[in-house]
């Protein structure tokens, strides 16, 4: 078992069968899998950044372009082209995170990490994209297959029970550090 | 034999000569006797004192002194004086009396002192005695020894220590007078503030030192950081009321699963 995951299960009573002291405020949840709630608003940061950094570079992008006399019949390709770019952009932002340190940065303002189900490790590239897309299709019919983190004993949406992948609270080292002193 | 012979030729002579040596002394003594009485007779005359006026008002005295000063009797009498320490027995006379006090009373009398102070202060010894302490190593010295002294110590922290220095204390401060000074310090001070370039100058320095910035940015740093965990208490309090909520709804118990790493 992973500090982690020691740590949070200290954190229940009936995980060690003693009578430890709760924190102040206590904690909200004992469950070592992050909820929907979290997971939302890490999700609401990313698209944020996304966003922010597709609309900066859109605008530059169509400065520049403003600047060629570029025909009518060129623009619809062009706009196709931004727009792949900017899928490219939002699908390689999340596998690279997914894939290399299992946190976006989204995730990490919210301290959840995206893990391997059976061994805790990040994703491999082909798996994180394959949750990409898995979490596209969670998405595709009003969030439904998100709404299964709510009833999942894991916490687990559509995407991360087809991939086989958990999501779970990871505080910060000093954080953890800091919740472990004041117990 | 012959020295007998001698002696006795020789005798009436002798007695003869011892004769005259009385009837000598005898008239010495009675002429001497005769000259004093005449000196107190002349003395006690009222005439003598008319005489003695007299000479002394004569250019006879005048040309006297004039020689008698003008001469080695001067040196003399200062050569004596010091010799037979003429002054210091005076003096020690006029410190044991009571005359040097009358004196002093006298000369207070006839206002001599302030005389002797208002010509000082005219020659501008005043100044000058006041420019030689400054300038001079007493005041130091005075400072130094009057600050080393134990009894100045003493006196201070007594003097501190005492209710009536904090009653002072505290009237003056209480007082209108620090009010007013004070706030006029202070307005002065605020109105000047703004048109000093130092200020600027050392505001600048200061906003820009490292330590500064680095203090605002972890300021700015703890802040954020702040804000973030009470999101982060607040969506796991969600997250875990969500679950709660959607199990009521649907009447179903969800065992939570082993965390598996």
């Amino acid at each position: 078992m992973s500090s982690d995951a020691a740590h949070l299960g200290a954190a229940s009573p009936a995980a060690n069968g003693t009578a430890t002291r709760t924190l102040e405020p206590p904690p909200p949840s004992t469950s070592p899998y992050s909820g929907l709630a979290t997971r939302a608003l890490a999700g609401a940061i990313d698209v944020l950044i996304v966003q922010a950094v597709a609309w900066t570079v859109g605008a530059v992008a169509a400065v520049a372009a403003s600047m060629f006399n570029f025909s009518e019949d060129l623009q619809p390709i062009l706009i196709a082209a931004g727009t792949v770019v900017a899928a490219l952009w939002t699908a390689g932002y999340f596998v690279f995170f997914w894939s290399t340190t299992g946190q976006t940065p989204g995730d990490r303002v919210m301290e959840i990490r995206v893990q391997d189900a059976t061994d805790g490790r990040p994703l491999h590239f082909a798996r994180a994209v394959l949750r990409l897309l898995g979490a596209l299709l969670s998405a595709l019919i009003l969030f439904l297959g998100y709404l299964l983190i709510l009833v999942d004993g894991r916490r687990r949406a559509l995407h991360d029970r087809l991939i086989g992948s958990v999501v779970v609270y990871a505080p910060a080292p000093g954080r953890r550090r800091e919740r472990r002193l004041t117990r | 034999m012959l020295t007998g012979a001698v002696r006795l030729a020789f005798a009436p002579l002798s007695a003869a000569v011892g004769v005259g040596r009385w009837a000598r002394d005898v008239t010495l003594d009675l002429a001497g006797d005769a000259a004093l009485s005449a000196l107190d007779a002349l003395l006690a005359s009222p005439r003598a004192d008319e005489a003695a006026d007299r000479i002394l008002a004569s250019p006879l005295a005048e040309h006297a002194v004039a020689r008698a000063l003008s001469g080695e009797l001067v040196d003399v009498f200062a050569r004596e004086a010091v010799r037979y320490a003429v002054l210091e027995r005076l003096a020690d006379e006029l410190l044991a009396g009571d005359a040097l006090d009358r004196a002093l009373d006298r000369a207070a009398t006839h206002g001599v002192p302030q005389r002797i102070a208002d010509r000082l202060l005219e020659d501008g010894l005043a100044e000058q005695l006041a420019q030689r302490f400054l300038d001079g190593p007493e005041l130091e010295r005075m400072v130094a020894l009057v600050l080393e002294s134990e009894r100045v110590d003493a006196a201070l922290v007594s003097a501190l220590e005492s209710a009536d220095m904090e009653r002072l204390i505290t009237r003056i401060l209480e007082s209108r007078l620090i009010e007013e000074t004070v706030t006029r310090l202070v307005d002065e001070t605020a109105a000047r503030l703004p048109e000093s370039q130092a200020l600027w100058a050392l505001v600048d320095e200061v906003a820009q030192s490292p330590a500064v910035t680095d203090a605002i940015t972890q300021q700015g740093l703890g802040l954020a950081d702040e804000v973030a965990g009470e999101v982060r208490d607040r969506s796991r309090a969600a997250d875990a009321w969500l679950e709660r909520a959607t199990r009521r709804v649907l009447r179903r118990r969800t065992t939570p699963e082993p965390f598996v790493p």
